[in-house]
This record gives structure tokens, C-alpha cells and sequence, in this order.
């Protein structure tokens, strides 16, 4: 029995495998959760919402490492190799940032004393330097032929592209206030950047090679018929499209807060300047008769 | 599956006897020493070294002393570092191939098959000013044989690719695989795919003349018959008869890709 999705040598097939490490990684990761909020302090015990962001998150992860896509992702598809690597950029990361109340991160963080360090991170040019450095490293053919052949080698390629993706979001969504980017605009054009320019360079790689680049996959028994070659050109798909509805999504989103946090204020400078030219107004009327 | 992987391939064994007789060539050490091998050796080293006064181990003062070395050594060092580097690249330039190379050039033996048309298929003969790649495998298997087919069939499609490549799949399990069987397992990966078959007793005897491992099924000890184990080699034969390379599982398409041109051109 093996504990983490690793690369096999044998044919593909749907019978059902178990890794218990990856279940003991999420059960970790769950009750470690749970615990602290039973030690929420007073006004933050009822945070519903925020468990369910984290609990789905934590479903998203299981559901991206474990099999049956964290075997057809390590062994076998190229395709799956990315579409693990896209639920976890897209979905868990943000998710598990979301769902961590503020007091829990504070709590966590002073605990391991990772508040500077954090902190550091969460800087928009360290925060996508770092991932897009992640995201090509883990991409380049030696690190998944090597890196997913192993075990251990496969958990760590999973936990370092779990840590890129919290480090990119962090600026967006970070559970600490002050770890987060003030200006929309700023976060749009982060966004943009670190999420979407970037990736588009590895991903044409993949589309527009001329041979499949990752031996791992092109040497591993087929899956349903489907050609190294096409899963190639279908991960460079999944890598350049697949983060559009998120990213977009998120700037979109960004643009209406942006606009109707302006609006609130216009609104605010406009009964501001109605509340100061009455009483001028008044002044002026008092003043006109003696005129 | 267990015969399957042990035969696909003997490069393996060749590395694994390879690092086997390099590991017997250490020196020993003599082990009256209560501690290990490695201390003793840094010890026996440090001595000789400081017999020559070159690496002084403790100062008169008793602290540690350490000395980078000369820059001769350092120069030397590079020196060696690159000409074994030279000598690698220059041979690898030598290397007309990438598949596994013969020492002897082989010819191309010319057994008469059935093909999947039901005709009388001579493998040389019928072939001639072709590359012949030929492959032993069945159309149930599971893993190497789909994945060879697989890679042949994208390579030959790309443009630049010689077209005087023929590839001839030869059934190691006539049971099973009939004619059709064949064709229509061919017919997935390319309808210009050649598919023979034969009597058992003649598929036998041609994988010998290919000096091909001869395909059995292996029994575990229940009795119960395990998958069909069979030679992963692609044997590739250039146009002028000699064999002169062959392919394991895995080949890679961009070694196909450089050999195949080299070996069309051999007229």
C-alpha cells in the first residue's frame, strides 16, 4: 500500500486504491481546524459561514489529491497533472484563506512565530514572484519526471504548490487585514499579473511543443485511448483556460466593490458638502438683508 | 505482469551488473578498529596527508587548521572536470544512434508470416527499401505495447518523417489474436501498421531468429495463468537489411524522431 499518489507502472484501471497518507493529511488538517474554534473567543463562536468555506476547501483538496485524480495526475495524464494543480490555485487556496477567521490566523501565527515572515510574503511582488517561480519549477519536465516517481517526492510537489497558492492569494484574501492590498485597483492589476499573465507562458509551452515533454506521461500506459501528444495540448488547455472564470471572476468582482465603495463615498463628500452649505447658506440669507 | 516487466528490456540488468562489479572494485580497510570504515579511512588520509605536511590536522595551539587548496590543485581539478566533459560530448557525437546500438551489424532474417489480409507475408522481401521496425507483442496487453504503437504511429505523422518506415507487429498470442483481431487492434495507431501472425511453433521460431526473448505465460502457484510476457525491443532494420539498433520500452518520440531519418537514408 502506498500513502501518497505516486507514479505506477501499470495500466489504468477504476478499481478504487487507498492512501492512507493522504487521508491522514486531511483529517489532520480538519481536526487541527475544528480544535481551534472550539477555543474561539467570545462574539466569533458562531462563525458558520467561515467553516463551511473552510470544510469545502479542505473537500476541494481531498478531491484533487486523492484518486481518482491524484493518481490519473501523477501517473498517468498530463491533463490531470494540471487540473489537480488548477483546483488548488483556484479553489483551495482562496478557500482556505476565507474560511480562517481572523482571531485563528493571529492566534496561528503568533504561535509559530510566522508573522514577519508572513507578512513578507504577502507582499504583492514577493507573493507573485514567488508562485510563478513555483508554478514553473514544478512544471518543468525534470521536477514532475523525478518528483513524481516518488512517494514522498509527489507529497512534496503537492504541499509546495499548496503553499504557492496560499502565497499568491494572500495579498487578495488573507485572514490578517494588514496583509491585504488596499487599493482595487492595485488588486486588479495583481491579479492580472500573477494569476493570469504569467501562467499563459508555460501553458503555450505545453499547447505548441513539438513532443510530449514529460516522459512520465508519455511513456505511461494510455488512458481511454488518449495520445500523449493531445493530453499535452489538453493541459496547456486546461492550464491557460481553465483560470479565467477565477481570476476574471475575482477582478469583476473587485470592480464593483471598487465602484461601489466610490459610490459611498461621492455619496458621503456629497452629504458632507449638503451638511456645510446649509448652515451657509443660512449665513448668506441671514446676511443678505443687511446688504 | 511480473514476467511482462522483467523481460521488457535487458538494459537494466546490464547497469545493475555494471554498478555490481564497480562497487566489488573498493579497497578495504582493515577492521581492527572499534569504529567504522569511514572514520578510519578519514583518519588513514589525514595521516598520509600530514605526512607530507600538507594538511597540518591540529595547529600547536590545538585548534583546527584547514587549508583551501592550491590553486594548481584547483586548476588541475577543472582541467580533469573538463576533459571528461569533452570526452563525454565527443563521444556522444560519435553515437550515430540513440536507440541501443549492436556491435555487429545483423542482417534481417526473412520468415514467411500470415498477414492480416490472409496472405503470405515474407518480412525481408516484402519490405525491401524500407525501414523495417519490428515488434513481438499482443493485442490484450495491457501496458508497453499500445504505448510503443502509440509513440510509432505520432512520430511517423509528423512532417519531415521518412516515408519508407514500415512497421510489422508480429502476435506472440495466435489463440487470441486472429487476422482480424490484429487489424482492428492495429487500425487504433495507424492502418498502415503491418500485423502478422503464424503457428504457435513458427512465431517461436521466428522471435528466435530475431534473437528476440521468446514470449510464455507465466503461472503463479496456484496454477492460474499470469499475463504474457514478451520481448519490449523494437528491432529496427534499415533499408539495406542490417540491423544495427533496437528500441527498449521506453523510447522516447524524440529519439525516434532522430534515428528514424539516419536509418532511412541507409541504402
Amino acid at each position: 500500500m502506498r500513502f501518497w499518489c505516486s507514479t505506477l507502472e501499470e495500466p489504468w484501471s477504476w478499481n478504487f486504491r487507498a492512501y492512507p497518507g493522504i487521508w491522514a493529511a486531511i483529517l489532520l488538517l480538519t481536526c487541527s481546524y475544528l480544535a481551534f474554534q472550539r477555543r474561539a473567543p467570545r462574539h466569533h463562536e458562531h462563525e458558520k459561514s467561515k467553516r463551511r468555506t473552510f470544510l469545502a476547501a479542505v473537500a476541494l483538496l481531498w478531491l484533487a489529491t486523492d484518486w481518482p485524480l491524484g493518481l490519473l495526475g501523477a501517473s498517468y495524464l498530463a491533463s490531470a497533472h494540471m487540473l489537480q494543480f488548477l483546483m488548488y490555485t483556484m479553489a483551495v487556496a482562496p478557500l482556505l484563506l476565507l474560511g480562517v477567521p481572523e482571531w485563528m490566523a493571529r492566534r496561528l501565527v503568533g504561535r509559530l512565530r510566522l508573522y514577519r515572515l508572513m507578512g513578507r510574503c504577502a507582499n504583492p511582488v514577493v507573493a507573485g514572484v514567488l508562485f510563478n517561480a513555483v508554478l514553473i519549477v514544478t512544471h518543468s519536465p525534470w521536477a514532475v519526471d523525478n518528483f513524481r516517481g516518488t512517494q514522498f517526492g509527489s507529497f512534496a510537489m503537492d504541499f509546495v504548490w499548496l503553499i504557492g497558492a496560499l502565497v499568491v492569494w494572500a495579498p487578495i484574501v488573507s485572514p490578517i487585514p494588514e496583509h491585504r492590498m488596499t487599493s482595487y485597483p492595485g488588486r486588479m492589476a495583481y491579479l492580472f499579473l500573477a494569476l493570469g499573465v504569467v501562467p499563459a507562458v508555460p501553458a503555450g509551452f505545453l499547447t505548441f511543443a513539438g513532443f510530449p515533454l514529460y516522459a512520465t506521461y508519455e511513456l505511461a500506459p494510455r488512458v481511454h485511448g488518449l495520445g500523449a501528444t493531445t493530453d499535452q495540448q489538453l493541459a496547456g488547455l486546461v492550464m491557460k483556460l481553465g483560470g479565467i472564470p477565477v481570476v476574471w471572476g475575482t477582478i469583476v468582482a473587485l470592480m464593483y466593490r471598487w465602484s461601489e465603495a466610490s459610490r459611498a463615498e461621492s455619496a458621503l463628500v456629497r452629504d458632507e458638502n449638503s451638511s456645510i452649505s446649509a448652515p451657509d447658506r443660512l449665513g448668506q440669507s441671514s446676511t443678505e438683508p443687511d446688504q | 505482469m511480473a514476467t511482462d516487466k522483467a523481460q521488457h528490456g535487458n538494459s537494466a540488468e546490464q547497469s545493475e551488473s555494471k554498478y555490481q562489479s564497480s562497487s566489488s572494485n573498493g579497497f578495504h580497510v582493515s577492521s581492527k578498529r572499534p569504529y567504522g570504515g569511514v572514520a578510519q579511512l578519514v583518519e588513514r588520509f589525514g595521516r598520509i596527508e600530514e605526512a607530507r605536511g600538507s594538511i597540518p590536522l591540529t595547529s600547536t595551539s590545538g585548534r583546527k587548521v584547514v587549508h583551501f587548496p592550491s590553486l594548481y590543485r584547483v586548476a588541475a581539478a577543472l582541467i580533469a572536470v573538463s576533459l571528461t566533459l569533452a570526452s563525454c560530448a565527443a563521444s556522444s557525437l560519435e553515437k550515430p544512434y540513440s536507440g541501443l546500438q549492436l556491435d555487429e551489424p545483423l542482417p534481417m532474417p526473412d520468415p514467411v508470416l500470415v498477414d492480416t489480409a490472409g496472405q503470405r507475408f515474407a518480412m525481408r522481401s516484402d519490405t525491401q527499401g524500407n525501414v523495417r521496425l519490428v515488434y513481438f507483442g499482443f493485442t490484450s496487453c495491457p501496458d508497453i505495447c499500445p504505448v510503443h504503437l502509440e509513440q510509432l504511429s505520432d512520430v511517423l505523422a509528423r512532417p519531415g518523417m521518412p516515408p519508407n518506415v514500415k512497421v510489422l507487429f508480429v502476435t506472440v498470442d495466435p489463440e487470441t489474436d486472429t487476422p482480424n483481431v490484429i487489424r482492428t487492434f492495429l487500425d487504433q495507431f495507424s492502418v498502415d501498421f503491418i500485423g502478422l501472425t503464424g503457428t504457435k511453433e513458427r512465431l517461436v521460431e521466428v522471435q528466435r531468429q530475431f534473437s528476440a526473448l521468446v514470449a510464455s505465460a507465466s503461472t503463479d502457484d496456484e496454477g492460474v495463468t499470469n499475463d504474457l510476457g514478451h520481448d519490449g525491443r523494437v528491432f529496427a532494420f534499415a533499408p539495406d537489411g542490417l540491423g544495427r539498433t533496437q528500441y527498449p520500452h521506453p523510447t522516447r518520440q524524440t529519439t525516434w524522431t532522430r534515428d528514424l531519418p539516419i536509418l532511412a537514408a541507409l541504402r
